[in-house]
């Protein structure tokens, strides 16, 4: 063989792999949710607090980074470095769609789903939403809103509409009211963390 | 390669480190090893006592040179002929050997001279003359010991490229670090070739026998730089995969006691070294138990690391000796004062023991049950309580990480520690355990109600971790991605007391593969090795297999 340098190259090979997963962290879903590692096995089994079980099967998730051969001899780290950025970004989008169909089917089944009938996206229907979830509050009573997933597209709307719970009257009450039912709930339920008897 | 590695091996060997694997050669050989000397004084002359496939007895003493062999100087030095004599006359006194005339062997890694061979045929002819000609004594020098370990090595170890790298990988390290334990299990799962279901038991038993040499061999540069816990775990390793072996191949007991006993007696002797070296360092202070720099050892924790993994070991090795406590001796001493020494080096290290992550629980339960088996219940139930808070604290606050998880070798855990970059960003194990719901347990147990009740909204905040495997053997692997269930559950909110206290003594022991239920001491060595698979069913049987232990103890008092 020819000479060769594998430390140092294993050194940047590392590198790069450390700015992959950084990538996918910060653009997927794993930065914004809590993770539950599989160091073993091949199933999985979720039992929630009222004792049901769902079954977890792990999904492979694969993208592909290509170089042509004519791109060799211009390559430089910056447009490597773009490479992987593009790869991270490509891995974060197929672990949004997993993640997103997951969400769809729980929601389905769980009845947490609001059907818009076609209608358009509006602070009414926001309102809808949240009332069907178990809202959290932090230690200074402030109320955890949930992250919201939405088409880019939409993003326009959902402003226009969220602003107008600001200057609305009526909409002003009804999140009032709505968030101290949800407080009430959210005592309830943490009054409920118990060993008793 | 793998000749050079063996010849490599032996020529460094010295007595002690040669005594384990010279009992696997002879065992490879049909022989049936029935008494291991642990040096601390040799008994009747003999370091070890066999049966030869023939039934004779036979006794062997291990020598052990600086030079390439043994000299007339070093014959005369440590007058040889006194101890061969000895070794060849006086009659073996043991319950399993039979009352015949045994053979007697002087064994070496090194070659024996010309004059030294002269000597022993002048030893011969006297006793001939002196009316004992069925004085049998014979040498097993270098060559010979090449050869078996040859035999037994060529054809049952890695033969690809790769696989001889990693054993001579680990030959290479300097031996001052832990063990590379997923590495060495790689060694172990080819060399016993547990996925091969067409292995015959013949050809399993063997392989017990050449893997015990693999893990010698692996073990050099350890030895050699007395890393006593790198042994322990080499051998304790060894231990779970010749259970798993067991456990698959339906082995019966005459099929691997000896093995299996041979592995315990490794690990009860390096256990029984580490406790010599750190009863002697600590008398000189605790700086004396540092390694390397000693203000990155303290600055950076990894003097806490070490503090909790001996406390860990030694409780281990007080726990395994509690009923026998007048008649075995530890670090030189009766095993009581040892006793009451590791009791005392608990309370005075206390402010270093650290949990640095759930693999380091192993080690603190090890504790807990230590003190309660030597009547200190308040100082255990401190030890289990503050475990529990530093379980439920490392998830406490909204940007926490949460503790490093179970599978994290303490290198890895601390790396996350330290903030010092790895693979990637770390993920946040925030309100995940692994340990928790067995802790808890074992609280409960001690019927702490109210106290429970303050933990328990804390507790149902997080996610119970857990892993089963498929099938039995499978427990010992390090790890099994080809099978086995991973389980979480979230806790429900609220709990009837009752109900909590019937999951917490519930501990029926199907969770311990067969092969081990009878030794506990060797299940909670093997947690300590393999920390992930101390699951919550695990700990409840060790918690109820050491109250039996106790009971026992307090009953022969």
């Amino acid at each position: 063989m020819l000479p060769d340098f594998p430390k140092l190259k294993d050194r940047l090979a590392a590198g790069y792999l450390r700015f992959l997963r950084t990538v996918i962290a910060s653009e997927g879903p794993a930065g914004k949710c809590s993770q539950l590692r599989m160091h073993e096995g091949r199933d999985g089994a979720l039992f929630r607090e009222d004792g049901s079980r769902e079954e977890t099967t792990p999904k492979r998730l694969q993208v592909s980074m290509s170089l042509q051969v004519d791109e060799f001899p211009e390559l430089t780290p910056g447009k490597l470095k773009a490479k992987y950025e593009q790869l991270g970004r490509d891995m974060a989008r197929e672990q949004w769609k997993m993640l997103v169909g997951a969400l769809d089917r729980a929601c389905e089944a769980s009845g947490n789903a609001v059907d818009a009938g076609c209608e358009p996206f509006s602070a009414e229907m926001w309102l809808e939403m949240l009332d069907k979830l178990d809202v959290e509050f932090d230690s200074n009573g402030r109320m955890r809103v949930p992250a919201c997933l939405i088409n880019p597209s939409m993003e326009d709307r959902l402003r226009t509409e969220l602003q107008r719970i600001d200057t609305e009257p009526g909409l002003r009450r009804r999140v009032r009211e709505l968030e101290a039912r949800k407080r009430r709930e959210w005592l309830d339920r943490e009054a409920d963390r118990k060993l008793v008897g | 390669m793998i000749e050079r590695l063996i010849e490599n091996w032996l020529d460094r060997a010295i007595e002690t480190s040669l005594q384990t694997p010279f009992c696997y050669l002879l065992a490879s050989q049909g022989y049936s090893v029935v008494h291991l000397t642990r040096h601390c004084a040799l008994e009747m002359g003999k370091d070890v006592i066999a049966i030869a496939p023939d039934g004779t007895p036979c006794a062997y003493q291990l020598k052990g040179s600086p030079d390439r062999q043994i000299s007339l100087s070093q014959w005369d030095r440590d007058n040889l002929g006194a101890q061969i004599s000895k070794l060849a006359n006086q009659a073996i006194s043991h319950p399993s050997v039979p009352d015949r005339p045994h053979r007697s062997f002087l064994v070496t890694n090194r070659e024996v001279s010309e004059e030294v061979c002269r000597a022993i045929d002048d030893l011969r002819r006297s006793w001939r003359q002196n009316g004992m000609p069925d004085r049998e004594f014979q040498t097993i020098t270098r060559g010979q010991l090449l050869t078996w370990a040859q035999e037994l090595g060529r054809d049952l170890w890695p033969s690809e490229l790769g696989d001889a790298k990693g054993l001579l990988e680990l030959f290479l390290l300097p031996g001052t670090g832990l063990l590379p334990d997923a590495q060495f299990a790689r060694l172990l799962e080819q060399t016993l070739a547990l996925n091969d279901d067409s292995l015959s038991q013949p050809d399993s038993c063997r392989r017990l026998a050449s893997a015990a040499l693999l893990t010698s061999i692996a073990t050099t540069p350890f030895v050699e730089k007395q890393n006593h816990v790198a042994e322990v775990h080499a051998w304790g390793l060894y231990l779970g995969y010749l259970c798993a072996t067991v456990e698959k191949r339906a082995l019966s007991a005459s099929d691997y006691a000896a093995e299996l006993e041979l592995a315990v007696d490794a690990i009860a002797a390096c256990l029984e070294a580490l406790a010599a070296e750190v009863v002697t360092r600590s008398a000189q202070g605790h700086m004396e138990l540092t390694e390397g720099d000693s203000a990155i050892d303290f600055a950076h924790l990894f003097y806490r690391a070490r503090v909790t993994m001996l406390v860990g070991y030694l409780s281990a090795l007080a726990l395994s000796c509690m009923e026998h406590l007048g008649e075995v001796q530890v670090a030189g001493v009766p095993c009581t004062g040892f006793a009451s020494w590791l009791a005392d080096f608990i309370r005075r290290n206390w402010r270093f023991v650290w949990l640095w992550g759930e693999g380091a629980t192993p080690h603190l339960l090890a504790a807990y049950w230590f003190l309660h088996a030597f009547g200190r219940p308040g100082e255990a139930r401190d030890v289990l309580a503050s475990t529990i808070r530093g379980v439920l604290q490392a998830s406490h606050g909204e940007r926490s990480m949460g503790l490093p998880s179970v599978y994290d070798t303490p290198e890895e855990a601390m790396e996350q520690r330290l903030g010092l970059p790895s693979g990637g960003p770390p993920a946040s194990l925030r309100r995940q355990s692994h340990v928790l719901e067995g802790l808890l347990h074992l609280f409960v147990r001690l019927n702490y109600k109210q106290a429970a009740k303050v933990l328990w909204p804390e507790f149902t905040r997080f996610t119970l971790r857990s892993y089963r495997p498929s099938e039995p053997w499978r427990f010992f692997l390090w790890r099994d991605s080809e099978t086995g269930e991973c389980s979480d559950v979230l806790p429900p909110r609220q709990q009837k007391w009752e109900a909590l206290r019937t999951a917490a003594l519930d501990s029926d022991g199907t969770c311990i593969p067969p092969v081990l239920r009878a030794r506990p001491e060797l299940v909670l060595l093997l947690a300590q090795v393999y920390p992930h698979r101390l699951g919550s069913p695990v700990m409840r049987w060790l918690d109820t297999a050491f109250s039996e232990q106790r009971r026992r103890c307090r009953g022969l008092a």
